[in-house]
């Protein structure tokens, strides 16, 4: 495991603990067990680096020593956030680490204790790092800042779901509209972040993914301002309604029996129905994204759309396509993620009978063949991801990210497309990069849709 | 030590220095150094088989360390270890290039390694048989984080087999002793039964067992990956076969389509049409590429070939016109979100089937109508609600559903903001039109709202919108009548009035006995417009104890100028239940007709000639002004 891939781990197993600690004492088996798992990764971290490492917290980022800690501070927004309400900027774990320490950290996070003791393993406070070390400004930070916004819209809208409690879809508004910004600013680096996905958060990333997709190619096709707005908030919320599915469904591993595929064709009108019922006037449309996004566009879909004009909504065919594209991209329970090249193949295929062909155009305009993101394998044997889309006819920006014998590289470095061979588009989790993680360090240009 | 210590001892050292070579220089196979410890190697392992076992601090030979001086041992054989390597062995001789490929493979990160598959599976992809390695059994593979499940021994045998699919697909083999039909069965029971062996709720675990076996499908020659194949696709309808047939991009199933017998390549388009309904849609692409005539090339390159074909046919398409261009010219108009969202209502009264969720949409329904006169968008209001009962899309026994729903949205506050509305402007339609659907099923609290409200304006819609209700049905209103504020019941007669409706007459006519005279007074007026016909209660009103209610009655006679009420009026001129006053306004009233029963009431009147009382006497002088005015 990477380092980063110990520290996601270990918020993982925090917030599981400081959840645990607040329904059971420590002595409880199922905390016993919580507490031994915390302990173990915070072990493996700190050993890992060393002996000591810290963990930072700023703005809305986790930080691993110096480095961001991009999955994770999106992964686990609502520890960060808690760990910053009670006073936390940075935790410093030292080898070997005590569980006590650890079950201390735990009950303060959880709110069970005032403090935790000055001379342990698990240190709060102590970092060497000043804030200009962690660079939080930036224009990535400010992207990242709202994907992590998004994602959280969703969890609430998941919760109140959950719970039959009414949705406040105003925080929606207001999440999408920094995404709209943000995606209009900084196209390329928005596209390379909606490569970011999550096993255990699928519909989550997913649909944040779908709406900065959807942001880029309704610009790219000219929508702009409140029209942008709507289709964002249509385009976070179209997967709603999958909350209402029984989640071993969702996950279950391999095709659905009847029964499955009836409970999961329910999700666009459960979608529907709960964000009709709290937007707003104007942001109803929204319920329309979600009802008609797997309609498909001659109509074969489900559920059996009938509107008073003949087709389906433009934001729904819009949505349906970037939908697909990252729908395929990603890899879900028991289903490998298949290539970006893959995904716009089966767009390709389907153009015309399930999706707008003018919309898989545009948004093959707009990703190009090797969309910002993409991993590539060179004659070499290395792995290069794209960072900028290509103008027809041109190569994509490619940097480097894993060489010909197999090595991450610290550093991604720039290469020139030009003068190498493409074997083969290859899928991220395949390789072991996370091309999102890479945004900061690729830099990727700036340049409005 | 012993011959075979003595030439392990001398191979290890060689490939020592070797890995000290290799790691000093970028390019090793070029340096002298290299070349020559390549060649000390091959001397030291000579022409017999050498197989040594791998422990943490050094190599073994049937469980004796193998001596070395060389400090680079020890880094090897750590390096070996941290790779799962149990034995090393040489059989026959390498050359340089098998030598630099083993040690760049040794040198991998140890979690790159289990990530492709671990040490001997890159060996074989690498094509390096000599060295061989074997690899210890693992419980914990790929990366993964070691379980703390209780897993069945087979289970666990298959998750470390897992590690190594090129041994897995070997051991197969083997077992099947080259019958592919055998294997086929083999593969298909074995993998049936371990996955069988898997905790339901031990997700990992089967993902790790499905692995596995996929894997190792790789590693079989294509005849034998069909054998295995035609077992799952006959299967395909079982859940379990079917997880096994959804790990496969359908791209790599086409590659063996055109190798399957007739029975499988039906199999597996029936498998690609059923799962072309599923979220993935991955088996489209395979449909396509069983139709493409061209041969299968690597999947994946073929995708991306076709994409860029694919948009080279697409400008052929449309050479006139950008896709970009033409999306503009569909781009939504926000003016029609509303009606496009009650589109979407419409679509979902039409496809929601369960109970449970048609009584959320008429929450929402009730919310989305009430919600929107609330904040005074009573056009908006309207459509929600003719949404849901023009043309309905919903079956017909949801009907009551509905229409409870609608009724539902009739809050108090809700209605009073229509009736507020109305006060101030009663020319805007479309709250006159909500309060026409809301108000039959709110005539108490609309009732209620009359009885309490202070505004003039406010009440007078309230009587009108009542008056309309009582118009279709009069009952509500009626049942009221025993209300025991007397303003409530009069203001209730003036809506049965306004109403028209002939059917409340016994009921008003009931009133004519209310014991508060104002009620009395008002059910006259109302029976005046619902009952022109008969007037009977007229000249019992003019007897009546109340002055107020003789007026009207007095009134509303002359009003009627027929025979008849004439002569309830002459009739109560000499009525003892008059005063002096009302008579004289009585004379006024038939001064003012042209009936002869009229005149001659009046000429009667005042030719009287003998008038002791002040009274007679001044009913006289009324007549006589009456007979004046009206030559």
């Amino acid at each position: 495991m990477t380092g980063d891939q110990r520290a996601r781990q270990l918020l993982k197993d925090l917030q599981a603990l400081a959840k645990q600690m607040k329904l059971y004492p420590t002595g409880h088996p199922t905390t016993g067990e919580a507490l031994t798992a915390a302990t173990e990764s915070a072990e493996g971290l700190a050993s890992g680096a060393g002996g000591e490492v810290v963990m930072s917290l700023l703005t809305d980022s986790f930080y691993l020593d110096r480095t961001l800690l991009a999955h994770a501070s999106l992964e686990s927004s609502a520890l960060l956030r808690e760990m910053q309400r009670r006073g936390i900027e940075s935790i410093t774990f030292l080898s070997p680490v005590a569980g006590a320490d650890i079950a201390d950290l735990g009950a303060f996070v959880a709110d069970l204790s005032g403090d935790v003791p000055a001379e342990s393993t698990v240190r709060l406070n102590e970092s060497p790092y000043s804030k200009s070390d962690l660079e939080t400004d930036s224009s990535s930070a400010r992207l990242r800042r709202s994907y992590t916004r998004s994602l959280d819209v969703l969890r609430g809208v998941a919760g109140a779901l959950d719970t039959d409690e009414p949705i406040d879809l105003s925080v929606a508004s207001w999440a999408v509209e920094q995404l709209v910004e943000q995606t209009i600013s900084q196209p390329a680096a928005s596209l390379l972040l909606s490569t970011m996905k999550s096993h255990d958060e699928y519909t989550f990333f997913h649909s944040v993914n779908v709406c900065i997709l959807s942001i880029a190619l309704g610009r790219m096709a000219g929508l702009a301002g409140d029209q942008l707005k709507v289709l964002a908030i249509g385009a976070l919320l179209h997967d709603i309604g999958k909350i209402r599915v029984d989640s071993s469904v969702l996950q279950f591993p391999g095709r659905l029996d009847q029964d499955q595929w009836k409970q999961i064709k329910l999700h666009p009108q459960e979608g529907a129905a709960s964000i009709m019922a709290a937007a707003a006037p104007g942001q109803e449309i929204a319920a329309t994204v979600a009802f008609e996004h797997h309609a498909r566009f001659d109509g074969s879909g489900y559920p059996r759309v009938t509107r008073r004009e003949h087709d389906l909504h433009f934001f729904s065919r819009l949505v349906a396509t970037t939908d697909t594209y990252d729908a395929i991209t990603t890899r879900r329970s028991y289903r490998r993620a298949e290539t970006p090249s893959s995904a716009l193949g089966v767009l390709l295929k389907g153009s015309g009978t399930f999706y707008d062909p003018d919309f898989v155009r545009s948004f093959i305009e707009l990703v190009g063949i090797y969309p910002p993101g993409s991993l590539l394998l060179l004659d070499g044997g290395e792995v290069a991801m794209v960072t900028q889309t290509a103008e027809a006819g041109d190569t994509p920006d490619l940097v480097l990210v894993k060489a010909g014998d197999g090595t991450l590289l610290d550093e991604p470095e720039p290469i020139s497309a030009a003068d190498r061979t493409i074997l083969d588009h290859v899928v991220s989790g395949n390789v072991g990069v996370d091309p999102a993680a890479l945004l900061e360090k690729v830099g990727v240009i700036v340049q409005p849709v | 030590m012993t011959a075979d210590l003595a030439r392990a001892s001398a191979v290890v050292e060689a490939l020592s220095a070797a890995w000290t070579v290799y790691n000093l220089y970028p390019d090793p196979a070029s340096q002298s150094a290299f070349v020559r410890v390549a060649d000390t190697l091959r001397q030291a392992i000579g022409d017999r088989d050498l197989s040594m076992e791998v422990g943490p601090t050094g190599f073994l030979i049937d469980g004796e360390e193998i001596q070395v001086a060389r400090g680079a041992a020890e880094r090897l054989v750590k390096q070996c270890f941290v790779h799962n390597m149990e034995v090393l062995a040489f059989s026959g001789l390498p050359s340089d290039a098998d030598i630099v490929t083993f040690l760049s493979v040794l040198s991998k990160d140890e979690e790159d390694l289990r990530g492709e598959g671990g040490i001997g599976a890159i060996l074989a992809k690498e094509g390096i048989s000599n060295p061989a390695v074997v690899t210890r059994s693992l419980l914990s593979s790929f990366g993964e984080p070691v379980e703390t499940v209780e897993r069945d021994v087979g289970v666990q045998a298959v998750m470390s087999q897992g590690s190594n699919p090129e041994e897995f697909a070997r051991s197969l083999l083997e077992e099947a002793g080259g019958d592919r039909d055998l294997l086929g069965t083999i593969f298909h029971d074995r993998y049936r039964d371990v996955f069988s062996r898997v905790d339901e709720k031990d997700v990992s675990g089967r993902e790790m067992v499905v692995t596995a076996f996929v894997d190792a499908f790789f590693y079989f020659d294509e005849g034998s990956q069909v054998a295995v194949l035609g077992g799952f696709l006959t299967g395909q309808e079982d859940q379990v076969d079917r997880v096994f047939l959804d790990q496969f991009a359908g791209n790599e199933l086409a590659i063996l389509a055109p190798q399957l017998d007739s029975r499988g390549f039906s199999l597996l388009l029936d498998y690609a049409r059923i799962a072309t309904d599923q979220i993935d849609k991955r088996p489209e692409e395979l449909l396509g590429l069983l139709e493409s005539p061209e041969p299968v090339r690597s999947a994946r390159e073929l995708v991306a070939t076709r994409v860029q074909e694919r948009l080279a046919d697409l400008e052929g398409q449309m050479p006139q016109r950008q896709a970009s261009a033409s999306l503009r010219t569909q781009f939504p108009d926000p003016a029609k979100y509303f009606y496009e969202t009650l589109d979407t209502f419409r679509g979902l009264l039409a496809v929601e089937e369960r109970d449970d969720r048609f009584r959320r949409l008429m929450r929402v329904l009730t919310g989305k109508i009430s919600g929107s006169i609330r904040r005074g968008r009573y056009r908006r209001a309207e459509l929600w609600l003719r949404a849901a009962v023009d043309h309905p899309t919903y079956a017909a026994e949801r009907a009551a559903e509905v229409r409870d729903a609608i009724s539902q949205a009739g809050a108090p506050d809700v209605l009073e903001g229509l009736i507020a509305k109305l006060a101030d402007d009663d020319q805007t339609e479309a709250p006159k039109r909500l309060l026409s659907i809301l108000a039959p099923d709110h005539i108490d609290v609309l009732i209620d709202m009359m009885a309490a409200e202070e505004d003039r304006a406010r009440r007078r819609t309230l009587l009108d919108v009542l008056g309309r209700e009582s118009a279709r049905d009069p009952r509500h209103v009626i049942r009221r009548l025993d209300d025991e504020r007397w303003f409530v019941v009069r203001n209730l007669v003036i809506v049965l009035g306004r109403s028209g409706n002939t059917t409340c007459v016994p009921a008003v006519r009931r009133l004519l006995a209310h014991h508060d005279h104002r009620v009395r007074v008002e059910a006259l007026r109302s029976l005046s417009s619902l009952d022109s016909g008969s007037m009977g209660y007229f000249g019992e009103a003019l007897s009546d104890s109340n002055e107020s209610v003789r007026q009207a009655a007095i009134a509303m006679l002359g009003a009627r100028g027929t025979g008849e009420s004439d002569s309830l009026l002459i009739g109560a001129l000499w009525s003892a239940h008059l005063d002096t006053d009302e008579k004289e306004r009585i004379i006024r009233v038939l001064g003012e007709r042209p009936s002869n029963d009229a005149q001659q009431a009046i000429e009667s009147m005042a030719r009287k000639r003998f008038t002791l009382s002040a009274k007679v006497r001044q009913l006289r002088s009324a007549a006589r002004e009456a007979l004046e005015a009206h030559r």
